[in-house]
């Protein structure tokens, strides 16, 4: 049996509920692991030593940081699970520091909650697996899972949102309707859920990690008739600047 | 046959041997004795290994099918595959299909000089042919060209040591390049210079003259040691018809199908997996992106 | 060949009687695209379809292929190919199929191929170009084999060609609903064939193409849309004639496994990366121009790789021609 932890930092909670989602899948997950911690499903915590630690969420807070430090001191296996913890999402992007935001709001830069510039966990932390998406699919935590109780390291995807898309025969919103979709340079594993509803891809699962060509993107957007101001806002909703042209 | 062309057979491992910190050498016998028998395999084919429930890699045989009853696949641990295999034990069990490729010509070659020149890991396919040659007794003579990063780095280290000290008897001039110095290393040079030295393959072509009409040059290494070496040999004339290379590429299916593995140009497509993995210097020119 | 005549009152009728040979699967309109579709009804279909999103590829490697399953840690061979009739398959796209089965029926042959290849009926119907066609170019607009039964547009009917044993079987079964061709039906056949030919407006110049594209390894026009190019992998996918497939094995429970390949691009960084890390086609550059190689290799037996569909072309994002990036790399070598 391994011992399994999730670990909540600053976030919707959608990350950790999802894992909930699998429901009769669950069983197989509880078949190797055991759950020593799981403040969404249970008040049991117990943590000298854990196998896998999951990590929702950014770093928001001193004690998000605290808790993080704790989770990859105390675990062989660290998953940064859903883009807060892996680019950082909507609250990674906003611009600004804290103090100042904090001033602008409550007209003090008192901080009594301690909170931080809020990053992802990637920028503290060594993680050894990554799964993107707002949310993550939640077969994919579960294929990570098996692996991990099999002793295999996972696989990782390198493919745009576009691949899945079409092996879904999704029309292509981008082409045949102009509606702005970041499909091409998203980073896959969504199975396009989006397009599937007919909008395009906000991007969620943050840049394709080797080979994205945002500035392409950018002159397809520009020539749909979209300004630059708000393809830029488009490019960094979830990873924080990190596609540049 | 084409029913099961995906299906993968059991294989037992017999025994697993440390050869280096990465690398590890795995005896297996299929589990089915009439499979056992029929695995008929050539030096330089390639099998692929099935982690039933988390995927499959291609690897080449680096034992001799002289030597009949088992084969072995010298495994280093770089992917999430090869780091599971790493994990396993006597006993277990692993999926193999195979053996797919062409495999080195060894029936044209017979009567012919060897000089088998190996970098890193391409030592393994090419353990293959070199004791399928002494086996064999067919070969005029064998010289074996190995270029290894450190001590601890060379592969099928005993059977090396073994062919520097009496290979000679078995018609075979074994050559060792090392980069890194150590203990170990000034030890093995003091023992066996000229044949050891500090350098890298290419020094061990020095002084060596091959009669050309004669001989045979089969390369395995990474990649940026090809162009090297066949400097070396077109030095010597030798023509690109009797260099042979053995390539690796990220194949899925071993049969031509997957497309992983396609090379070339709009003049010439090539399938590593079943128009090679073994390819002349020729095939090279004529075909680019094959090396 | 043979021929025969269907005129426009049995048509429904025929239509109906393929539900007897398999499922029937034909284009439909879904949005803007169209898609082969299990259809019940001949009003369902796109007679006059310009091409679908994904080829009737799908049919024979689906974009998700599950392969094996595991069970008691052996692997069982997974999926039965259901009787399939393929109705209103382009010219282009038969030729397509004949250049996949020159891949996957290769000994040893793909058995999911096969199977379903050896279970469906290929029926062809002529049709018009659009901007994106450049077929004839290629010498793909006319389909002499790989059916068994193609019809061609007549003014009152349909101008069928028997393509084999199997085709002439389903027309003799119905035996009553065909005619036998009058000089006036081949006359109107003929016409549309020049009406047809003469509506192409994309050219290809294959002269030398091969040759050509190995002398421009370093042209500058690679560079350039490199540029443009997202890397996306969507003509790939949409391709008749792409073969590549990446293999991923997915647990469906704690003890059950299946081994599922799908539709992979050549322009994913992995496609060219071995063990080790080495990546043969390290940049967007390599991988463009792989494909360009990959389409236009010329195989004496069986032609180019690429059959002129346009489908590359219609779902490229970045709104890449395929004809365009070929005449510009010949003008940049002159």
């Amino acid at each position: 049996m391994l011992k399994l932890g999730v670990f909540e930092l600053t976030d919707c909670g959608g990350c950790a509920l999802n894992i909930l989602f699998l429901y009769e899948k669950l069983f197989d997950v509880v078949k190797f692991y055991e759950i020593k911690e799981f403040h969404m499903a249970s008040s049991f915590k117990e943590h000298d030593h854990l196998d896998v630690a999951i990590v929702t969420g950014t770093v928001s807070t001193q004690r998000d940081l605290e808790l993080l430090k704790h989770a990859r001191s105390h675990s062989n296996y660290l998953i940064a699970l859903g883009t807060c913890a892996t680019h950082g999402s909507v609250q990674g992007g906003v611009e600004g520091k804290i103090r100042e935001k904090l001033e602008k709001v409550y007209g003090t830069k008192a901080n009594p909650m301690k909170a931080l510039d809020s990053k992802p966990i990637t920028e503290y932390v060594a993680v050894d697996y990554a799964l993107p998406g707002c949310p993550y699919d939640k077969d994919e935590i579960y294929q990570v899972l098996m692996n991990i109780a099999n002793g295999v390291e996972p696989p990782k995807k390198d493919y745009p949102v576009c691949i899945e898309c079409k092996l879904n025969e999704y029309e292509c919103v981008l082409v045949k309707k102009g509606i702005p979709c970041l499909g091409p340079i998203t980073l896959g594993g969504c199975n396009a859920i989006c397009v599937k509803s007919g909008l395009g891809c906000i991007g969620c699962r943050g840049p394709l990690p080797k080979d994205a060509n945002p500035a392409g993107e950018f002159e397809i957007l520009k020539e749909l008739g979209y300004d630059e101001e708000y393809i830029r806002k488009k490019f960094k909703t979830f990873a924080r600047g990190e596609l540049r042209w | 046959m084409s029913e099961d062309t995906f299906q993968t057979h059991d294989a037992r491992i017999l025994e697993v041997k440390d050869l280096t910190p990465r690398e590890k050498l795995f005896t297996l016998r299929f589990a089915d004795p009439e499979l056992s028998r029929n695995f008929k395999y050539r030096p330089g084919q390639f099998v692929i290994v099935d982690i039933r429930g988390f995927g499959e890699f291609p690897i080449s045989l680096c034992s001799t099918p002289t030597r009949e009853g088992y084969f072995q696949l010298c495994v280093r641990r770089v992917g999430r595959m090869t780091k599971y295999m790493h994990e396993l034990k006597e006993g277990d069990i692993v999926g193999i299909r195979g053996p797919y490729g062409n495999g080195f010509p060894m029936e044209v070659m017979e009567g012919s000089n060897l000089v088998l020149v190996a970098g890193g890991l391409g030592m393994a396919p090419l353990r293959s042919v070199l004791w399928y040659a002494i086996d064999s007794g067919k070969y005029e003579h064998i010289y074996l060209f190995y270029g290894t990063k450190s001590y601890e780095d060379i592969l099928f280290r005993d059977e090396i040591t073994h062919l520097l000290k009496h290979g000679e008897a078995m018609n075979c001039t074994v050559k060792l390049a090392y980069e890194v110095e150590s203990p170990s290393c000034i030890y093995l040079e003091k023992g066996f210079a000229p044949r050891v030295c500090k350098g890298v393959v290419t020094d061990l072509f020095r002084g060596e003259e091959f009669d050309v009409t004669n001989t045979y040059a089969l390369i395995c290494g990474p990649p940026v040691m090809y162009k090297f070496v066949i400097r070396e040999l077109l030095d010597r004339k030798l023509s690109p018809g009797r260099i042979y290379m053995t390539l690796e590429r990220r194949m899925r299916c071993g049969v031509g199908k997957c497309g992983h593995c396609i090379v070339g140009t709009s003049t010439s497509i090539k399938y590593v997996c079943k128009d090679g993995p073994v390819f002349t210097y020729w095939d090279a020119l004529s075909t680019r992106g094959l090396i | 060949m043979r021929y025969v005549k269907l005129p426009n009152e049995n048509f429904d009728e025929f239509f109906n009687s393929l539900k007897n040979w398999g499922k029937v699967y034909a284009p439909v309109k879904q949005g803007n695209i169209y898609t082969f579709k299990n259809v019940e009804k001949l009003s369902e279909v796109s007679l006059n379809y310009t091409r679908t999103m994904l080829p009737p590829k799908k049919f024979f490697v689906k974009p998700r292929d599950e392969m094996l399953r595991l069970k008691d840690s052996r692997w069982e061979k997974c999926g039965e190919a259901e009787k399939t009739v393929l109705f209103g398959v382009h010219s282009c796209d038969i030729h397509g199929l004949q250049i996949l089965d020159k891949v996957y029926l290769d000994e040893p042959a793909d058995p999911y191929y096969k199977e379903r290849r050896e279970n469906s009926i290929i029926i062809g119907i002529s049709c018009m170009p659009d901007e994106y066609c450049f077929c004839k170019s290629l010498g793909t607009d006319f389909a002499m084999s790989g059916f068994d039964l193609f019809l061609h547009e007549l003014p009152d009917g349909w101008l069928v060609r028997v393509g084999s044993v199997r085709g002439h079987e389903i027309s003799w079964a119905n035996e009553e609903l065909f005619e036998e061709v009058s000089e006036d039906d081949l006359k109107n056949f003929r016409a549309f064939e020049e009406r047809r030919a003469k509506a192409f407006k994309k050219k290809l110049n294959k002269e030398g193409l091969a040759d050509m594209l190995d002398l421009a390894y370093d042209s500058p026009v690679w560079k350039k849309y490199e540029k443009i190019c997202l890397g996306c992998g969507n003509c790939n996918m949409v391709c008749p004639t792409c073969r590549c497939y990446e293999v991923c094995d997915k647990w469906i429970n704690a003890y059950e496994a299946v081994r599922e390949r799908r539709y992979d691009s050549c322009f994913m960084v992995s496609h060219g990366l071995v063990a080790g890390g080495h990546n043969f086609r390290p940049t967007r550059l390599d991988r463009f121009r792989h494909r360009y190689y990959c389409k236009n290799y010329f195989d004496p037996e069986a032609g180019f790789n690429c059959v002129g569909c346009g489908r590359c072309d219609e779902f490229c994002p970045a709104k890449i021609e395929h004809v365009k990036v070929l005449d510009e790399v010949r003008e940049a070598l002159e």
